[in-house]
C-alpha cells in the first residue's frame, strides 16, 4: 500500500508543491504535531485551518525549519518541496536535494501571524534583508524597495516616508510591510501565518486580493482562522486537529461555512476522504 | 463593616509602604547633595587662592609650593580615555560573539565558558589585575618597547581589561531582548543572527552602546589602583604611550597617605571635584553625539 503510493507520487511529481510524510514535531516531549501526511497541491492557495492550538503554526513552520530555533524541539517524519527552482528536501535536509538553511528559508518566505516589522526605516526593513541574504548590490536597493512595495500596495501610502520608523505604521501597514519583505527576496514559496489576525475587515480584504493575485505566481500556503476568508480564498485545505491531519478537502467550492464548522466541530464528513 | 477596616488597614500598609519609599529617596538624594556640597566646599578654598602654586597650574611640587594638579587631570583623561577605546571596541565584538549561536537557545560549550568568565570578571578585584600587570605586563613592555614599563600604555591596557565585563554586561542587557524580539522573523528571512545584530540590532541601539562607552569610561578614570600600580605616577605631562602619568585618583591616594591637612591636602578636593567634572562632561558630551548623530 505505502510503496504504491510513492510510485503514485513520483509519477505525479508536479502536481504537489508540497509533500509531508509522518511529520511529527514536539516540543520538550510534548506532541504538538503526530504523524501529520500531507500532500499540497500546486496552484491556488492552499489554507490550513483547525481549532486554536491544533498546530497549525508548528506545521506552518516545520516547512522552512523555524521549530528549530526553538529549544527543545523534535522533529520526526520527512518534508518535500517541489519549487519551481526544483525539488528541495526541507526534512531531515540530508539528501542531495537539501539546501542551506539560509537559502531554504529565503526561498520559502513567510509572514508572521503578529506584523514583526524590524525596528528600524521602512526602507531598511526590506533592503537590508535584501542585501545581507541576496547580496543585491546597493545602486540596485532603492529599485528593488520600491517594486517589492509597488507588489503589495503600499507605496502610495509610505513613498514619502520611507525613512520614517517602520514601528510607525499601521498594523495593516506594517503587515503588508513584511509580505513586501518576504516577497522582495523573491520567494518560490509563501507561507502567511494568519495574515489578517491583526487587521480590520477592509485592511483584511485589500491583503486578500493581493494574496489571490500572488497566487497566480507563486504556491501559497496560509493559516486562517476565519471559515469566510478561508473558503474565499482556498482552493485546497486541510483541517488540523489536536496535531492531526483530520481531513483535507482538495476543491472547497461550493462549501458552506457550515459546512466547515461542523467539520471543525468533529463531525464527520465525505468530502474529507478525497485526495489521500 | 469588617470589609471596611481591611481596606483601612491595606491602605495603611501602603501607606507606610509609600513612605519607606520616599524616605529612602530622601536619604539617597540628601547624601549625594551632601557629598557634593562637602566636596565643593572644600575645593572652594583653592578657587580663591590665586598667583601661582595653585590646584589649577601646571606643575605639582609641594617641596617649592607649587600644587598645580592639572597634568594629573591630563592623565586621567588619556589613561581612561586610551582604555575606553580598545575596551569598548573588544566588548562590542566579545557581546555580538556571545549573543550570535549559530542556533538559537542553545549556546555552545565556548560561549557558556566565555559568558561565566567575563561574569567571574566583574568580580576580580582591580588590585589581582594590577599584581598581575606588575610582574607580566611592565616587564614585557620594558622588554619590547624599552623605558620602564610602567606607563601610560600598561595602565591603559589593563584599564580595558577592567571594564572590559561592565561593557560586555551593559550591551548584552540592552542587546539581547531586542535581538529576541526579532531574530525570529529575521532567521526566516534567511539572515543568522550576526548578521541581525550588526545590520538591525546595532543600528537601533546607539544609546546603550554610549551607556557602555560612558559607563566604562567612568570606571577606567575612577579606577584607583591599576593607575597607582602601573602608571608610574610621574606629575608631568606625557608625552608618548611609553611615558610614566599620575591619574587624579592616583594623586589622591598618594597624597592622602603621605599627609594629613595643608595645602596638598587641600588641593585635594580640587582633584575630586575635577573627576566629578570631567565623568560629567564625558558623559554629556557623548550623549549630546548620540542625540544629533
Ligand atoms: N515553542 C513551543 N514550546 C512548547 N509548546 C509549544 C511551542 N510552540 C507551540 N507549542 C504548543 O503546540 C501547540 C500547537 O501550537 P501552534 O502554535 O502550532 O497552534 P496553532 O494551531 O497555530 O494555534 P493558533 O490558531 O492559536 O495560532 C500548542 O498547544 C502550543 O502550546
Ligand atoms: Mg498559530
Amino acid at each position: 500500500m505505502a510503496g504504491k503510493g510513492v510510485t503514485l507520487m513520483e509519477k505525479q511529481d508536479s502536481r504537489f508543491v508540497l509533500c509531508a510524510r509522518g511529520l511529527s514535531v514536539s516540543f520538550f516531549d510534548h506532541a504538538v504535531l503526530r504523524d501529520v501526511s500531507l500532500n499540497v497541491p500546486a496552484g491556488g492557495i492552499a489554507v490550513l485551518v483547525g481549532r486554536s492550538g491544533s498546530g497549525k503554526t508548528t506545521f506552518l513552520r516545520s516547512v522552512n525549519r523555524l521549530n528549530e530555533e526553538v529549544s527543545g524541539c523534535r522533529t520526526e517524519g520527512s518534508v518535500e518541496l517541489r519549487l519551481p527552482g526544483g525539488k528541495v528536501d526541507v526534512w531531515p535536509g540530508v539528501g542531495p536535494d537539501a539546501v542551506p538553511l539560509a537559502e531554504l528559508r529565503r526561498r520559502v518566505g513567510m509572514v508572521f501571524q503578529t506584523p514583526q516589522v524590524f525596528p528600524v526605516t521602512v526602507c531598511r526593513n526590506i533592503s537590508v534583508p535584501l542585501s545581507v541574504t541576496m547580496g543585491c548590490p546597493r545602486s540596485e536597493l532603492d529599485d528593488r524597495v520600491k517594486d517589492a512595495l509597488v507588489r503589495v500596495d503600499l507605496w502610495r501610502e509610505v513613498a514619502d516616508r520611507l525613512d520614517m520608523s517602520a514601528e510607525r505604521l499601521s498594523g495593516g501597514q506594517q503587515q503588508r510591510l513584511c509580505l513586501a519583505r518576504a516577497l522582495a527576496l523573491e520567494p518560490d514559496m509563501l507561507l502567511l501565518d494568519e495574515p489578517t489576525a491583526s487587521l480590520d475587515v477592509r485592511s483584511a480584504r485589500h491583503v486578500e486580493d493581493l494574496l489571490l493575485a500572488l497566487s497566480e505566481q507563486l504556491p501559497v500556503i496560509m493559516v486562517s482562522h476565519g471559515l469566510a476568508q478561508s473558503l474565499r480564498l482556498a482552493s485546497f485545505m486541510a483541517v488540523m486537529e489536536e496535531g492531526r491531519l483530520r481531513c483535507e478537502i482538495s476543491n472547497p467550492d461550493g462549501m458552506e461555512e457550515g459546512d466547515l464548522e461542523r467539520l471543525l466541530d468533529g463531525a464527520e464528513d465525505v468530502r474529507g476522504e478525497e485526495a489521500n | 463593616m469588617r470589609n471596611a477596616t481591611s481596606v483601612r488597614r491595606m491602605s495603611r500598609s501602603g501607606e507606610a509602604g509609600l513612605a519607606m519609599l520616599r524616605l529612602s529617596v530622601v536619604l539617597a538624594m540628601g547624601g549625594m547633595a551632601l557629598l557634593f556640597l562637602m566636596v565643593v566646599a572644600f575645593a572652594l578654598p583653592a578657587f580663591v587662592q590665586n598667583g601661582g602654586g595653585g590646584p589649577f597650574s601646571w606643575s605639582w611640587s609641594p617641596g617649592h609650593g607649587e600644587f598645580g594638579i592639572l597634568p594629573m587631570m591630563v592623565g586621567s583623561v588619556a589613561v581612561g580615555g586610551l582604555a575606553v577605546i580598545p575596551g569598548w571596541v573588544t566588548g562590542v565584538c566579545l557581546c555580538c560573539w556571545l549573543l550570535s549561536p549559530t542556533r538559537a537557545g542553545r549556546p555552545g560549550p565556548w560561549r557558556v565558558l566565555v559568558a561565566g568568565l567575563v561574569r567571574v570578571m566583574t568580580a576580580v578585584p582591580t588590585v589581582v589585575y594590577g599584581f598581575a600587570a606588575v610582574f607580566l605586563l611592565a616587564p614585557s613592555l620594558r622588554m619590547w618597547l624599552g623605558g620602564s614599563g610602567f606607563s601610560w600604555l600598561a595602565a591603559s591596557v589593563m584599564l580595558s581589561v577592567l571594564i572590559l565585563p561592565t561593557v560586555v554586561l551593559v550591551l548584552q542587557a540592552g542587546l539581547a531582548p531586542r535581538l529576541e524580539a526579532l531574530s525570529l522573523s529575521g532567521v526566516a528571512l534567511g539572515m543568522n543572527r550576526l548578521e541581525l545584530l550588526w545590520h538591525l540590532v546595532l543600528p537601533a541601539s546607539r544609546a546603550t552602546l554610549l551607556s557602555a562607552a560612558v559607563l566604562g569610561f567612568g570606571r577606567a578614570v575612577g579606577d584607583t589602583m591599576l593607575p597607582l600600580m602601573l602608571a608610574g605616577n610621574a606629575p608631568v605631562m606625557p608625552d608618548s604611550l611609553l611615558s610614566g602619568v599620575r591619574t587624579l585618583t592616583a594623586h589622591m591616594a598618594l597624597v592622602t597617605s603621605n599627609e594629613v591637612g595643608g595645602q596638598a591636602y587641600d588641593s585635594l578636593f580640587m582633584a575630586g571635584l575635577l573627576l566629578l567634572v570631567i565623568n560629567g562632561t564625558v558623559s554629556l558630551v557623548i550623549r549630546h553625539m548620540g542625540g544629533r548623530a
